[in-house]
């Protein structure tokens, strides 16, 4: 129960502020919310330590951007996603190597961290939508800082990575479990 | 002739791209099999979609192609269909079908006074925006209040109506479409269709 109220259910909150401040909306939000806190849970319990989790909730996040802002949804948000989940990894490993002997310790520490993060930043990340909707498309025609081939293999080679990482982060924490026990 | 030359040359190129890329798989201890489904499923899916992008210079080709292959080799290390899938994904990411307009149910414009807005937020201390918010600051307070709210802090017409205490969004879209048209021959702005 202890795990469910410091740890996934303020994660999922965390995820859905992001997706919100990045994309900048305005609309049921609650709502959006709700529902990706429900999706976590749902999920977390269904498919444990499992890769399936975490395609999961990217595909089940995109769908629910989809059904309920429409026009403002788009393949970009899987990446945008990506970056939040890469945050959680930063902010969770100092938090692993200064408590790794008290896991609640750890969850209460990391989820202050990254509410403190969304709350410095939220007027700030809604750039990342703008930078992806500027540099997605290839258009020769305009000159840009970085071309959209490469801004989008650099997406892909970083999203590829970070699940491979959160895969290594997935067998550590069955190993750490096992060992607790 | 030259043709020729061009064909032959490209066909070296992907052949020792190729040969190096399943190299590195084989450098991570990956069963030839498996590198050759993973190369296979990205080459195919790439040509299923369509519209392929292509780096214009080599060097990036091999480089980028080397890094995708590499963390796609890294995912076959946890799983097989994990891998495939992540794959096809890859691919269809280094396609045109992918881009923003192109997406189901997505019309890649969600304000019509977007292009602004874009700028805005990239470059917030553009010059002629800050000379025009400083006129506007002097000479029409409203015209600057909402220009702040609207463009700056990415306000709804209702939150700026509830904010100035508006009975309706009359005065702001007015306000809105002025600021538009003002700024869009310095700016270089798309016109509005109207």
């Amino acid at each position: 129960m202890l795990e469910l109220i410091i740890g996934q259910i303020p994660e999922a909150i965390f995820f859905s502020l992001f997706m919100i401040y990045a994309k900048g909306l305005k609309e049921k939000k609650v709502l959006f919310t709700i529902l990706m806190v429900v999706e976590y849970l749902l999920l977390k319990y269904s498919f444990q330590y499992s890769w399936l989790f975490q395609i999961g909730y990217i595909v089940t996040t995109f769908l629910t951007l989809k059904i309920l802002y429409k026009e403002k949804s788009q393949i970009t948000d899987i990446f945008t996603f990506a970056i939040a989940s890469i945050i959680l990894i930063i902010t969770s490993i100092p938090c692993v190597l200064i408590f790794k002997d008290n896991p609640i310790l750890y969850s209460l520490v990391n989820r202050i961290i990254i509410f403190i993060f969304i709350f410095l930043f939220r007027n700030k990340l809604n750039k990342i939508q703008i930078i992806y909707k500027t540099i997605w498309n290839r258009n020769d025609k305009n000159k840009k800082k970085i071309k959209s081939t490469t801004f989008r293999s650099l997406n892909i080679v970083i999203f590829n990575l970070m699940f491979y990482f959160i895969n290594l982060g997935m067998i550590y924490a069955i190993y750490y479990n096992s060992l607790m026990k | 002739m030259e043709r020729y030359k061009r064909i032959i040359s490209t066909l070296i190129f992907n052949v020792a791209e190729t040969i190096l890329i399943f190299l590195v798989g084989r450098m991570l201890g990956l069963e030839i099999n498996n590198i050759i489904i993973v190369m296979l499923c990205f080459m195919i899916s790439r040509g299923f979609f369509g519209k392929s992008l292509h780096f214009k210079a080599w060097y990036r080709c091999l480089v980028w192609s080397l890094l995708i292959l590499l963390s796609l080799f890294l995912i076959l290390k946890i799983d097989l269909k994990i891998s495939i899938l992540f794959t096809i994904f890859s691919a269809f990411i280094m396609t045109g079908r992918s881009n923003i307009k192109d997406m189901f149910l997505w019309s890649g414009k969600a304000s019509k006074y977007d292009a602004l807005k874009d700028l805005i937020a990239i470059s917030p201390n553009n010059s002629i925006i800050l000379e025009h918010e400083e006129y506007w600051r002097k000479n029409y307070p409203i015209r600057y209040d909402i220009f702040k709210l609207y463009f700056r802090e990415n306000k709804t017409y209702q939150e700026i109506a509830e904010i100035k205490g508006f009975d309706d969004n009359t005065i702001t879209k007015r306000e809105c479409a002025t600021i538009y048209s003002v700024l869009e021959r310095p700016l270089n702005l798309p016109p509005i269709n109207k």
